[in-house]
């Protein structure tokens, strides 16, 4: 009795989305890591370089393109729950709002870009350079491919109740989160450490 | 209903620590300490993200401490070799 009651009030875990994205998010977290650690080495080596470099950044674009990922990933979280609701409306809407951030943070970074451009700083101009356009060129592919996959998400959030369908909004809505969880890692070691 | 104010008040809390690491540029204290804050505030934020936006709170526990585990790992590695 003891043993069928506690069964019953363990909660029902599950891996979320599909099998084959976590092995995708796995190998991008990996990929990311010896990104952030090549970073950290060669700032360590010539700290004076990358902290002249660090100061050309316009840290508060930095922080109001952290703001709108937490806010997309905040609406497509939102929405994945309206999915399993089977509110379709609600869902679409809630998606729409998160590839409304997710444009938004494209746009911030084409003008801080363009910003450097204007500037007179491009890859190569310096190592710390060099970093900060790969990196952030990297993540913006991801970007353009995380909104592909949330117009996906949002489409098939038409026929919530089917199963394959809302395993795949869960997969395009995880991509999305690891989107977002990179670039806290990418905000806090491009702009905001100072070793 | 429950469910949506719970991921907002995640969110909320991500806000706030972004703008919390954001200020400690301005706070002029020992720079291994405040190293290791923003990476602390970052990898709270990122365990965050994984637990309640990814819904790793209800995976199997093993991938759970997976993604916690990478969240560590990084966290320390990055703060030694910035600092040590």
């Amino acid at each position: 009795m003891t043993t069928a009651v506690s069964a019953a009030a363990r909660p029902h875990r599950r891996i979320p989305g599909e099998s084959g994205i976590w092995v995708m998010i796995a190998g991008d977290l990996l990929v990311f890591s010896l990104f952030f650690l090549t970073f950290a080495f060669e700032y360590r080596s010539t700290p004076e370089a990358f902290a002249a470099g660090q100061a050309l950044l316009n840290r508060p674009l930095g922080l109001a393109n952290t703001m709108l990922l937490l806010t997309s990933s905040l609406a497509v979280a939102m929405g994945v729950k309206a999915v399993g609701e089977a509110d379709s409306s609600k869902a679409r809407r809630r998606f729409a709002v998160g590839v409304a951030c997710g444009a938004g943070f494209v746009i911030v970074k084409a003008f801080e870009w363009g910003a450097k451009f204007g500037a007179g700083i491009f890859v190569g101009s310096s190592e710390f350079f060099t970093f900060y356009f790969m990196f952030t060129g990297i993540h913006l592919l991801h970007v353009i491919a995380g909104l592909a996959a949330l117009l996906w998400a949002r489409a098939l959030a038409r026929q919530p109740e089917n199963p394959r369908s809302a395993r795949m909004i869960e997969s395009s809505a995880l991509f999305w989160h690891l989107v977002d969880l990179l670039w806290v890692f990418l905000f806090a070691l491009l702009y905001l450490v100072k070793p | 209903m429950i469910a949506d104010r719970r991921l907002i008040a995640v969110w909320a809390g991500l806000v706030a620590a972004s703008f919390i690491a954001f200020e400690t540029l301005a706070v002029p204290f020992a720079t291994a300490a405040g190293v290791a804050l923003i990476l602390l505030v970052a990898a709270l934020k990122v365990l965050a993200i994984g637990w309640e936006f990814m819904e790793l709170r209800h995976a199997p526990r093993g991938l759970g401490l997976a993604f916690a585990g990478w969240v560590v790992a990084v966290s320390i590695a990055l703060w030694a070799m910035l600092v040590i």
